[in-house]
């Protein structure tokens, strides 16, 4: 998909031309995106040159799909995925903002007003809306055991954006689980944690949690158990094959004496079984690699072996089933071990996995998905990520803001009616610009339902206007109360829109700073 | 395709056999049986080899082997080799119902001498490895804890297969990429051909070093390259990213939509169109899937067949936009990876830094990392990587963070990397500003990517055209034509990495010099210097052994593929690794490998200057030229690639259609010649990164390097360059 909005040859344009080109670009790159916006919005299917298929719903994998080209285009979608990378959310609405308080700022310009004007104005209304959000804002204590009906409503809000309703209500408590299986009192939340692991399957659309760990890969050795329940686990990070950096003093095995000594301290364990008759079981998972030689030693002593193992999962193993991750096995003790109930290998054409689960406390997880092709399970996956992300801001914003326009609508009635009077001369419209161009998001959300937007704009204000916190309902055209609804977004994915949308529009405005900007946005600061 | 599935089988019939033990002993490691006999064509060689292999442990544990009884012969006592080892084998026969025959055998190893020594002696062998690995093989026996069982041995020491990992990363390196797999395809492929030539059918390269077995959700046996190639969004031309061969996708519909009730809209790029080599291409493949239709291609009569494919080899001529336009090999779905965000024209992603702004705060790096651990895990003993890079742009910092994560992953695994480049990147600069730009890129991308190999080949010339041979005709502006060079001379260079070894000494009767990348990388670092940075040199073809201009000197008709290298070269203490496959001896008469042998050394003898040490690899298969393989021949080259003595005059260039196969030599060389490549670089950093007040120390910085990193990448630089120092100066006082 390629989007020439403007010819690029940005530098030899005038002045003034240059302005109109970003304005454009602004509004090219707004027009693709708007009909993704919300719960109605459309999802996009992209068909590539190979016939190749994407599926997407999202601003910012759309955007990446997407060669652009023209510089300004660019730089709005740059700082919408740099949107996406902080917070997780909001790259849509970032690029729908953008491009409205170009919009707005266009019709004075023509008028004559100079863009400097605008900026100041632009300047005032973000200050003022910042802070009008930290009133706004609904404070949701956390503390030690969280709320998670409202964890529940923030993931089930963003996930109705992306999959349809009864999916996304499916994977709502999927996502709050995950997150809340991986926190930490007073740590910041790390959702590598959870794992994602797909499968492709022909005929399942299917996603559950699974408390424990999936990992993508199997034994590979004909004689090692498929099964094995009560296992005993060893996380470890040692190379158990021929040594190659001697690989030209021969093929000694230099390092055939921890091969030993893992063996005969896993033995031990196995002898103090059968000691003590119980029926406990061995796994080893390693991160280097296994030889077959050793394969089969392990093998013999009934004890299954993973080579190859993600760096990532030995942290998360460990979390998920306790003892610790070992770099050599000099001295292995009990210690070490982790546990889980049930060890299992799934074998789905050449694709294995081997699904560690029934731990004690586990502070792992990992959400799996099925699907029967690619892009269900791309959709998915990153609907997922979405809800994980919405579910963690929420824990560390410790506050959430009424969605569904809600904010964006009183926000703008706080500009017009308390802070516009305040301001001297002309910076006033560009303080009216700002809070025309907030009203974006109520508007497309109305467009992309098929409602008429004069209609909903008017009754929203109103209703805003009698003191009441509105919102739009999606389905009637009515006003309606979010909260009743439970729709709500993620206060810091709010803050950064309101933060950045402003800084951007300002740069293109002011042309001759564009194209300098232009130049250095590569990395975003 | 077969004998992997062959081996496949065979390697699964004898672990069935290994659990079939029947005493046991203080290990709890039951006797072994090896079932030699259960293996398909093994070769006199490996049953020689699996006699010294198998030992008992000091009666404590007895293992037999069973043999074919015309295998017997290799059962005598006292048999001799490499005058270390002595083996002495019972002579008592013992009979089981279980084997055919079998026989304990008993070997006693003596101390080893030290390995011995090349330094400053100037030699020859054929294979630097004989002197010191044989022994230590039974290094491996000697400790009772690692005795393994018997069909592990055969599995992992006689047969031993080590796999090598591919990784391509750019556009110009999946354009050789691309040619370097339609040979393996192609060998593949008349391998399985009834009436194929016999020399390719028994090439004695083991296509498992590169391939790897694999199976759809279907069950259908799958063998493709275990390559991991990163490319640009949208350089894939009409391949599907996700490949065909694990997806049979139906033309897709809006219904079919799981995730979402709500509208759908689709935005469709317009279709590239598959050009007539790609099309017949598909109709094979639909013919092949559906057996009911007629076999059209091959009903077609000798001429039609002509003509269809003398007009596939015009349009690609004419016509090549993606790597993709010529490729006929069916990649497995996870080797194809596609950069994404990389809002950049292609024209701009010239330099360092923008490369590594396309990886910053995404997860395609780790995505990248986990396409290389699925291939790499499944290896059991993987010789190494095998890297190729375009680094004329932004793809070398994207190679260099593939290459420190692998590193850092796989610490002992040795990386061979191979930079490519199009003639297209000597264009002029245009600017002062981007002259500088350029010999800085040069500079950084040289040092980052050789501190994480092991062993780099710079490969990539201004111009082919002129410095090739007169029997090449190469248009430098098609990088379809510049690439298959390139690509010809490194599937030269793998050979011996895949000659089926049956132990680290042994030749064949057909191939000679097998050696894996841990050992040419040793070859090199551990005689008279240590330098890591080679040339490639190639024939392509070499003149015949009794060529009468040349008086059969396979080495006169080397010409360097590294660019800024010194054209003569007097170093005496180069190291040299040369690979010749597929050698004439007069006319079309295919060489033996002692004719090659005899002939190598006598042009070393007779030669100048000569190396200090060179190793010899001789392989009987030629290069075989696939149909998508460009028309860069001259018109006195035939069939076989011989020289033609009267050929048509004025005649066209020729290809695929004229000629079935080449003989090739291509040579490693670690000499004092790569020094002004290597000045060159360090040259540029100093004057234009590291010097006060350089003229590029602000774009240093803008690509994300601090002073102190220049700082280090110049002393890397200059480290590498210090070993020819300390080498000029002994050779001084020599
Ligand atoms: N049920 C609902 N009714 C009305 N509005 C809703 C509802 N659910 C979500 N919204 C609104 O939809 C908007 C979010 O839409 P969406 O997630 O498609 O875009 P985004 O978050 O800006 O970008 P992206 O998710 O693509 O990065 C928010 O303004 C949110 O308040
Ligand atoms: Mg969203």
């Amino acid at each position: 998909m390629s989007l020439r909005v403007l010819n690029p040859q940005a530098e030899v344009l005038n002045k003034s031309a240059a302005l109109h080109m970003n304005i454009n670009a602004a509004k090219g790159l707004q027009d693709v995106l708007k009909t993704n916006l919300g719960p109605k919005g459309t999802i996009k299917m992209l068909v590539g040159g190979a016939g190749d298929i994407k599926l997407t719903k999202d601003g910012n994998t759309l955007l990446k799909e997407m060669q652009i080209q023209n510089p300004t285009a660019i730089m709005i979608a740059r700082t919408a995925v740099a949107q996406d990378d902080t917070s997780g959310d909001g790259t849509t609405s970032t690029v729908l903002f953008i491009g409205e308080l170009m919009k707005q700022s266009e019709r004075y310009i023509d008028e004559g007003m100079h863009p400097r004007v605008l900026v100041d104005g632009f300047d005032i209304a973000k200050r003022a809306t910042l802070e009008f959000l930290e009133k706004f804002k609904t404070p949701v204590v956390i503390g030690d055991a969280p709320d998670t009906e409202i964890l529940k409503m923030v993931a089930r809000t963003t996930l109705r954006t992306k999959l349809y309703e009864a999916l996304a209500d499916q994977l709502t408590d999927i996502v709050v689980n995950g997150v809340l299986c991986i926190r930490k009192p007073d740590e910041p939340i790390d959702l590598f944690m959870v794992e994602i692991m797909h499968m492709r399957h022909k005929f399942d659309v299917d996603t559950r949690l699974v408390e424990g760990l999936v990992l993508d890969h199997g034994s590979r050795h004909p004689d090692m158990k498929r099964r094995a329940e009560n296992c005993y686990i060893l996380t470890c990070n040692v190379s158990l094959e021929y040594d190659k950096s001697e690989i030209n003093a021969g093929f000694f095995y230099s390092n055939a004496e921890q091969r030993e000594k893992m063996v005969a301290a896993e033995r031990r364990q196995v002898d103090e079984r059968v000691c003590s008759g119980e029926d406990k079981n061995f796994v080893v998972i390693n991160q280097k690699g296994i030889d077959p030689p050793s394969l089969d030693l392990l093998a013999r002593e009934g004890i299954i072996a993973l080579r190859r193992a993600k760096r990532r999962n030995m942290e998360r193993l460990v979390l998920a089933c306790g003892g610790e991750a070992v770099n050599s096995v000099d001295d292995l003790t009990e210690d070490c071990l982790g546990w889980a109930g049930l060890v299992y290998e799934h074998i789905l054409g050449e694709e294995k996995y081997t699904f560690v689960e029934n731990v004690k406390n586990p502070r792992s997880c990992t959400i799996l998905i099925k699907g029967p092709n690619d892009h269900t399970i791309a959709q998915i996956k990153d609907a997922v990520r979405d809800g994980l992300r919405s579910v963690k801001n929420t824990i560390e914003d410790e506050a959430v803001v009424l969605g569904a326009g809600a904010f964006e609508v009183a926000a703008r009635q706080h500009l017009v009616n308390n802070i516009r009077k305040t301001v001297q001369g002309r910076a006033q419209l560009g303080v009216q610009a700002f809070a025309d161009a907030l009203m974006v998001v109520p508007k497309t959300l109305a467009e992309n339902s098929g409602l008429d937007t004069q209609n909903v704009i008017i009754a929203l204000t109103d209703e805003h206007d009698r003191g009441n916190v509105v919102g739009l309902n999606l389905h009637t055209e009515e006003p309606m109360d979010p909260q009743m609804e439970g729709i709500f977004d993620n206060y810091s994915v709010k803050r950064q829109i309101i933060n950045s949308g402003p800084v951007i529009a300002s740069q293109l405005l002011l042309v001759d700073e564009v194209i300098r900007a232009g130049r250095n946005m590569r990395k975003p600061t | 395709m077969t004998s992997a599935l062959n081996s496949f089988a065979a390697s699964k019939l004898s672990m069935n056999a290994a659990t079939s033990s029947s005493c046991s002993d203080p290990h709890t490691i039951p006797n072994c049986i090896a079932r030699l006999d259960t293996i398909p064509n093994l070769s006199d060689e490996v049953y020689f080899k699996a006699t010294m292999v198998l030992k008992d442990d000091a009666g404590a544990r007895a293992i037999f082997m069973s043999m074919p009884e015309d295998r017997m012969k290799y059962w005598e006592p006292k048999k001799k080799i490499n005058k270390n080892i002595e083996i002495n084998f019972n002579k008592q026969p013992f009979r089981s119902s279980r084997c055919p025959s079998a026989f304990p055998l008993s070997l006693n190893p003596k101390p080893l001498p030290p390995a011995t020594c090349h330094r400053r002696l100037p030699s020859f062998s054929s294979s630097p490895a004989v002197n010191y690995t044989v022994p230590s093989v039974l290094n491996v026996l000697l400790s009772p804890s690692t005795l393994l069982p018997a069909t592990f041995l055969l599995q992992q020491k006689l047969l031993k297969m080590r796999e090598l990992v591919t990784i391509q990363v750019g556009t110009f390196a999946n354009y050789v990429g691309s040619h370097f797999w339609n040979f393996q395809d192609e060998l593949l492929g008349l391998a399985e051909e009834p009436n194929g030539d016999s020399i390719i059918k028994n090439s004695c390269l083991d296509m498992d070093v590169l391939y790897r077995t694999g199976e759809t959700q279907q069950g259908i046996p799958t063998y493709s390259p275990r390559l991991l190639s990163v490319g640009f969004q949208g350089s894939l031309g009409c391949l599907n990213l996700s490949g065909s061969l694990y997806d049979n996708t139906s033309p897709f519909d809006s219904k079919d939509v799981l995730t979402w009730t709500g509208n759908v809209s689709r935005c469709v790029a317009e279709p590239h169109k598959k050009n007539l080599f790609l099309q017949s291409l598909s109709e094979q493949e639909h013919e092949r899937l559906d057996v009911s239709k007629d076999d059209s291609y091959n009903q077609m009569n000798g001429s039609q067949r002509l003509i269809q494919d003398k007009d596939q080899v015009e349009c690609l001529e004419n016509d090549v936009k993606f790597w993709t336009d010529f490729c006929k090999v069916q990649y497995h779905h996870r080797s194809l990876y596609e950069l994404n965000s990389s809002w950049t024209d292609i024209q701009k992603f010239d330099n360092y830094g923008i490369g590594k702004d396309v990886l910053a705060g995404s997860l395609q790096l780790e995505e990248m990392n986990e396409r290389l651990r699925y291939f790499v895990e499944e290896c059991d003993h993987i010789q190494g990587f095998q890297f190729l890079v375009d680094d004329s742009g932004g793809f070398s910092s994207v190679a260099a963070e593939i290459l420190e994560s692998a590193a850092d992953e796989y610490t002992n695994t040795p990386v061979m990397l191979y930079s490519v480049r199009d003639p297209d990147a000597y264009a002029y600069a245009g600017t002062q500003k981007s002259s500088v730009a350029r010999a800085l890129h040069d500079a950084v991308s040289f040092s980052r990517l050789s501190s994480f190999s092991k062993l780099m080949v710079p490969v990539g010339l201004p111009s082919l055209r002129s410095a090739l041979s007169p029997l090449l005709c190469v248009d430098d502006q098609k990088p379809f034509h510049t690439s298959a060079v390139y690509a010809a001379s490194i599937h030269s260079i793998t050979i011996p990495f895949r000659m089926q070894m049956l132990g680290p000494a042994t030749d064949s009767a057909d191939t000679t010099g097998a050696m894996d990348v841990g050992e040419i990388v040793h070859t090199f670092s551990s005689q008279s210097w240590q330098n890591m940075v080679t040339i490639l040199d190639v024939a392509m073809p070499p003149s015949s052994l009794t060529d009468e201009v040349k008086q059969g000197n396979v080495l006169r008709n080397l010409r360097p593929l590294t660019p800024e290298v010194k054209e003569y070269d007097e170093d005496l203490l180069a190291v040299e690794s040369l690979v010749v496959n597929g050698a004439l001896h007069s006319g079309n008469h295919r060489a033996t490998m002692s004719q090659v042998k005899d002939s190598v050394f006598k042009a070393y003898q007779s030669g100048t200057s000569k190396p200090l040490f060179s190793h010899l690899s001789v392989a009987p298969c030629p290069l075989p030229i696939p149909l998508p393989f460009p028309s860069i021949f001259a018109s006195s080259i035939g069939q076989h690639g011989e020289l033609i003595s009267n050929p048509a005059q004025g005649a066209q260039s020729r290809g695929s259609l004229e000629i079935e196969s080449i003989p090739m030599a291509a040579r490693l060389r670690s000499s004092t010649a790569i020094m002004p490549f290597m000045e060159r670089r360090l040259g540029s950093l100093r004057r234009y990164g590291i010097t006060r007040g350089a003229p590029g120390a602000e774009l240093l910085s803008s690509w994300g390097f601090g002073k102190e990193e220049v700082d280090e990448m110049g002393e890397h630089l200059s480290k590498l360059l210090t070993t020819f120092d300390t080498h000029s100066q002994t050779s001084d006082s020599d």
